[in-house]
């Protein structure tokens, strides 16, 4: 069944979005090259009335995922955990643990999800260095990193749900889980 | 200089103010990672294009509390130039055994003259175990080797699939 596949491919994709925003943020706070784009437009989270299908992913399975890829991260220096909380209203948390050169911090961001036209819309609205936020520092390095972290998102979602048959139709969240809502073509 | 200097501030700052701890989030067998909801409709979609063929007409699904779907309509099949069709029923049961999906196929009736249900009832050979091998294979190249399905369950219009991963 290739919805079945198609699905595992799905948590792939977002597990990997989870980890390419988390890096970054850890890249750019500790003075990358790449920027942020500051939109921060409220996501839609209404359940889509004929959706078919919906995938509902657990924030414990999202945050193991994080924390098991954290020393995988392109970081300057090593990263030692991480944890992902989804929230009510189309949102999401995260925490990364660095090892910086003075001493242990967070880099701390905040996500929203929207669905536009099949396609998913991640907005990086926060970004912390411990409790300083460095959003607006982020902001003089090359813009269009949300654009590229979208692109890459839809392009490996068209690339793997072509054979599914399956239109993203929208995206929720509540404390626990964040939710994909679908229908067949 | 005046970025490298605010840099730094950042850095100082950052790290004074951290005092986050992460504990790890262990996994617990008892609590799905993913939780599938699958109504009726995308069922009687997949079930049709499952199919070689497009051999299924009119197909319609009913699913019941148990794990249980009833699936009725028309299955048509050209055999030697001629175009054989006859009303189906099928009953199959899901259930999950062992972390991976099963497929049972408790009845399958096709109406018509016993030449005709003979040879239309050749579709359905094999399905169950056909559709338990092919779902698994899917499941396991898809959510990877360690995917273990908790449990299958059904209501008059969904199906719900709870599954977690059994790695660190």
């Amino acid at each position: 069944m290739n919805v079945n596949r198609w699905l595992g491919l799905l948590i792939g994709l977002l597990a990997g979005m989870f980890l390419c925003c988390a890096g970054t943020a850890v890249i750019l706070s500790l003075g990358g090259t790449s920027s942020l784009s500051s939109s921060s437009a409220p996501a839609l989270s209404v359940v889509p009335s004929n959706a078919t299908l919906d995938v509902a992913i657990d924030e414990a399975y999202l945050s193991r995922t994080l924390a098991q890829n954290a020393k995988g991260f392109p970081s300057p220096w090593p990263v030692v955990g991480g944890r992902m909380n989804i929230k009510p209203g189309n949102q999401a948390t995260f925490d990364v643990l660095v090892d910086g050169p003075l001493g242990r911090m967070t880099v701390a961001g905040r996500l929203t999800f929207g669905v536009a036209q099949g396609r998913l819309l991640v907005r990086i609205t926060e970004v912390k260095l411990g409790a300083v936020p460095v959003m607006g520092l982020m902001n003089m390095f090359v813009p269009g990193l949300e654009t590229q972290i979208n692109a890459r998102a839809n392009q490996q979602l068209q690339e793997r749900t072509a054979g599914a048959g399956v239109t993203l139709l929208g995206v929720t969240t509540d404390e626990q889980f964040l939710r994909f809502y679908f229908t067949g073509q | 200089m005046l970025l490298a200097a605010l840099v730094l501030a950042v850095l100082v700052m950052a790290t004074a103010s951290t005092s986050v701890a992460l504990p790890a989030v262990k996994p617990d067998p008892a609590r799905p990672d993913i939780v599938i909801t699958v109504q009726d409709a995308f069922i009687k979609q997949a079930i049709v294009r499952s199919v070689p063929g497009d051999a299924l007409k009119d197909v319609t699904v009913k699913l019941q509390a148990g794990g249980d779907i009833a699936i009725q309509g028309r299955v048509e099949e050209t055999l030697l130039g001629q175009t054989l069709s006859a009303p189906f029923s099928l009953a199959i049961r899901l259930a999950a055994q062992n972390g991976r999906l099963r497929v049972d196929v408790s009845e399958v009736q096709v109406a018509g003259n016993q030449a005709v249900s003979a040879a239309l009832q050749g579709v359905f050979e094999g399905l169950g175990d056909q559709a338990s091998q092919m779902i698994n294979k899917e499941l396991a190249a898809g959510l990877g080797s360690d995917a273990y399905i908790m449990n299958v369950t059904t209501d008059d219009r969904r199906m719900i699939v709870r599954a977690r991963w059994t790695g660190p």
